[in-house]
């Protein structure tokens, strides 16, 4: 054990003394999340907006007003027929609609809930939720005022209806996706190149001529990664809650679980091309375009899987970074539980499985 | 009798390469007794490298069989590791790590503690100790190795494998060197070295020539040279590449190479001293020639020539 | 004219002088061993010499060029070649020819020239088309010494060029580079093996930065009351300060 700690000890030192490899740990999750957040504009200032208001009644008119009153919107048409509304959002002249349904008086007079639907353009996702937000609390301030807080009323009835992006890929997707990426390339890439190296600088040569277990060479490398990826998912979580003001819905806990196990899946891949190669620039070569490419383009990241050609979803089906990705942002922000991730779990088992077996059979205790 | 530090069988190694596959090793055999420092002896590329990553447990021949210290180098490669010191061709320590922790991190991945490894090593140490804070990798090539050597032997090994220790060393460091080899022995650790260099050869117990993959004679130096089979001419005087055309144009050397300030000349059967002196007469120079004992180097390239002959 | 000129050159990296004011002059033709023991400042002195490295202070001319201002015409003047790095592997005899004569700035008629030239000399007729790795290695060496003169050059620096070298092979090389001197190819070579030194026609030993000894084997021999080359080095390098520091 203690020979395990030496190799341990020996690892943080080195990683310590290379300092552009210290810069890229922990520089490059900070700079893509801050990168990735404030790319999304968050302000919403006299955006325009169109009324299809079905019931004409005082009450939807004084809404419809309070709203354009507000300095987040100006009232620039009233629409009579929904084919008007679709051209209006399709055409960008509005990002919003607000649609008053038919009895809408009369159902508030009863005590029913009135409907009202905010119909909204959400290519840019972030800006529609802002815009929903927004306009709902206008909406039932006003309300409220007019029917009291205690009434026996249900209250109203606002539904977005998000057009162009049903999803909504937005600000809250981002995190999963940079963690799904950062940790796909530090594990892999770093171990993957770090094993290579011990062997093109010939100190593989020696450690195999030594009493130490080779399997223990192997996960001694890769501890400090796994420390580093521990910290990088702390990192990440506090940058999002505190810096772009995410609210974490489901588990802590679960969160550090389904990384930890993605992160280990990452390493089982890292340890895999090591034995596969041997310099330092052709495990470099595969960790980036074998692995990396597809963590990027197929995971879920940045393009929604469902917009992608059929073949081009089963292929995602492969790419652990999609598992991890979709598992995280149900727990992250839909605040699911473990029952809802099962499956993630058991693929990305799956696959730590296959490449545990496959980096084992390849492992070599000669040198050839 | 003694036993065995490493004995090997009927080694065959072929590596699949461009051009079919060249045998890097074809039928070595040699017996390196306990105690004793045994040379492998040869140029680049006869094989040593292959032969010492046998011993080294790196490897596993084509066939035939490697015994280090009484164990299967293809079965028992595990028991093996623990009792063998190695140290490959290349410098392969930690570059970015410092003297010490190079010395400290080996002490505990062999299971010893680091003060009983020093006291060990302490002669080698001493040299190093005054830049124990210095990376390896900024060491020069004679302290690199010196700090190698002190990483193979901190578990006390058995056996010391050394791969071409002293290439690109300077003659004083090679020295040096084997000053602490001999050193070694004393204290009962055998010795398995490789080297290219033919001066070492006769630092060594017992040496094996190798070239092409085929041990060319086993035995110890003083006997290899005792029994070169022909007479040995030496000339010197002049300029030595003059020296060198006359005699090959003589007709009266079977061959004729440098050795250093004078000329080693391996007369045709039946040529004499005089025949020699008569030629040289009638070229240029004062040329002395009298007859000298083989060398170490003389023998090899009769035995290397003949083995090229025979092929 | 003299092919190497040296005077008083200096190198310091921060505050260690790996090269203390040297000077020498290696005659046309010459061939000058450059020894020392690791450490002692040669591979810097040498890439000085080759206008790859600039000295602190001092002067020097190669080939009649100033190694501070002239570099590009001193790299045209010279060949060099390594034990370590030479030839490509995986390129065959004539693709290195071909490849190592266009560097040198000859044209396709000197190349073609030069190549049966040298297929012709090394008596290699018929081997063009191998590989260079498949070649016995008193080949390699001597076909890495024939490139790096293809272009006539007038100095030519040879790094350790027979380390690990067959001892039949390592004295054929010797001839090889017998040859070139009297072809006025200056020889500017370092080499491990003490007997080599003896076949300079001048050596110099450099420690800890400085040039120690330098004169033909037979003197500095005399002058050490030593019989060979490896005793007046071991003489001079065991006085060392900063041996392996």
């Amino acid at each position: 054990m203690e020979k395990f700690f030496a190799f341990v000890l020996k690892e943080f030192r080195q990683i310590s003394r290379d300092r552009r490899s210290v810069a890229i740990l922990f520089i490059l999750p900070v700079l893509l999340l801050l990168l990735f957040g404030f790319a999304i504009t968050n302000e919403i200032r006299e955006s325009k907006f169109a009324v299809l208001d079905c019931d004409k009644s005082a009450l939807s008119s004084a809404i419809a007003a309070r709203i354009d009153a507000s300095e987040y919107f100006s009232l620039c048409k009233s629409v009579q027929t929904k084919a008007e509304m679709e051209e209006l959002l399709a055409r960008g002249t509005v990002k919003t609609v607000v649609v008053f349904e038919a009895d809408f008086e009369k159902k508030a007079a009863c005590g029913e809930s009135p409907q009202i639907n905010i119909v909204l353009d959400a290519v840019d996702p972030n800006e529609a939720k802002n815009i929903y937000n927004y306009a709902s609390a206008i909406a039932s301030a006003e309300f409220a005022e007019r029917f009291g807080r205690s009434a026996p009323f249900h209250g109203i009835d606002i539904r977005a209806n998000m057009l162009f992006n049903p999803q909504l890929k937005s600000a809250y997707d981002f995190v999963p996706g940079v963690m799904g990426l950062i940790l796909f390339l530090i594990c892999t890439l770093m171990t993957s190149v770090g094993i290579v190296r011990e062997k093109e600088m010939g100190n593989m040569e020696i450690l195999l001529v030594s009493p130490m277990r080779p399997v223990y060479i192997i996960i001694a490398k890769v501890i400090p990664y796994f420390a580093l990826s521990v910290l990088i998912v702390s990192g990440c979580l506090i940058i999002a809650t505190a810096v772009f003001g995410i609210a974490i819905r489901g588990s802590v806990a679960l969160i550090f679980g389904l990384s930890m196990l993605y992160t280990l899946l990452a390493l089982t891949i890292g340890i895999t091309v090591s034995t596969f190669v041997n310099t330092q620039q052709t495990a470099m070569f595969i960790a980036t375009s074998v692995f990396m490419l597809p963590t990027v383009l197929l995971s879920g990241m940045i393009f929604p899987i469902e917009n992608m050609p059929r073949l081009l979803q089963y292929v995602s089906e492969i790419v652990p970074a999609k598992w991890y990705i979709s598992a995280l942002r149900a727990v992250m922000i839909k605040g699911c539980g473990i029952a809802l991730v099962a499956k993630n779990i058991a693929v990305m088992s799956a696959m730590i499985l296959f490449f545990a077996l496959l980096s084992l059979a390849k492992f070599k205790t000669r040198l050839e | 009798m003694k036993s065995s530090a490493a004995k090997v069988c009927n080694l065959r190694k072929v590596y699949a390469g461009n051009g079919g596959g060249t045998a890097a090793l074809d039928g070595v055999s040699f017996d390196a007794e306990e105690g004793e420092i045994f040379g492998l002896i040869g140029p680049d590329g006869a094989g040593k490298t292959t032969l010492m990553r046998i011993a080294a447990t790196l490897i596993l021949p084509d066939s035939g069989t490697a015994e280090i210290c009484g164990f299967d180098a293809a079965r028992d490669c595990r028991r093996i590791r623990q009792i063998i010191g190695y140290m490959p061709g290349k410098f392969s320590l930690y570059q970015d790590l410092t003297i010490e922790e190079n010395i400290a991190f080996f002490a505990k991945v062999f299971g010893v503690r680091k003060e009983d490894g020093i006291e060990y090593i302490e002669e080698i140490y001493r040299r190093l100790e005054p830049f124990k804070k210095r990376l390896a990798g900024r060491l020069s090539g004679g302290m690199k190795q010196k700090l190698a050597l002190c990483c193979a032997l901190i578990h006390r090994p058995k056996l010391l494998v050394l791969d071409e220790p002293t290439t690109g060393v300077d003659p004083v460091s090679r020295q040096e060197f084997w000053d602490i080899l001999q050193n070694m022995k004393k204290i009962g650790i055998s010795v398995l070295v490789s080297t290219p260099y033919m001066d070492e050869a006769a630092r060594c117990d017992r040496i094996a020539f190798i070239s092409s993959g085929k041990i060319l004679k086993t035995d110890s130096p003083q006997n290899i040279v005792a029994a070169f089979p022909k007479k040995i001419f030496r000339a010197s005087g002049g300029k030595m590449f003059e020296l060198l055309k006359a005699l090959r144009g003589s007709g009266l050397a079977e061959s004729a190479y440098s050795f250093g300030d004078s000329c080693h000349i391996v007369p045709k059967c039946g040529a004499r001293i005089e025949d020699l002196k008569k030629c040289l007469q009638f070229s240029a120079g004062n040329f002395s020639v009298a007859e000298a004992p083989a060398t170490l180097e003389d023998c090899f390239m009769e035995l290397n020539s003949g083995e090229r002959n025979r092929s | 004219m003299n092919a190497i000129e040296v005077k008083g050159i200096t190198k310091k990296f921060g505050d260690f002088v790996a090269v203390d004011s040297i000077s020498f002059e290696v005659g046309t033709g010459e061939i000058f061993g450059f020894l020392g023991a690791n450490g002692a400042g040669k591979s810097t002195a040498m890439r000085m010499l080759c206008g790859l490295l600039e000295p602190t202070s001092g002067e020097a001319k190669v080939a009649g060029f100033d190694i501070y201002k002239q570099r590009e015409q001193i790299k045209k003047s010279i060949g060099y070649m390594s034990q370590k790095f030479s030839l490509y592997g995986d390129l065959t005899v004539a693709e290195n020819i071909k490849f190592w004569g266009g560097l040198y700035g000859l044209t396709k008629a000197e190349i073609r020239a030069k190549e049966e030239e040298i297929v012709e000399k090394l008596e290699m007729r018929g081997w063009e088309n191998s590989f260079v790795a498949s070649l016995p290695m008193g080949w390699k060496q001597k076909l890495a010494f024939s490139i790096s003169i293809m272009h006539s050059p007038k100095i030519v620096f040879l790094d350790e060029p027979t380390g690990g070298v067959d001892p039949i092979v390592r004295r054929k090389f010797w001839e090889e580079i017998y040859d070139a001197s009297l072809r006025s190819i200056t020889v500017f070579v370092t080499t491990h093996y003490m007997d080599e030194a003896e076949y300079c026609d001048r050596a110099s030993i450099m420690v800890d930065g400085q040039i120690r000894a330098l004169g033909t084997p037979a003197e500095l021999k005399k002058k050490f009351g030593r019989a060979d080359m490896d005793g007046v080095f071991k003489d001079l390098a065991r006085g060392a300060q900063r041996k392996d520091a």
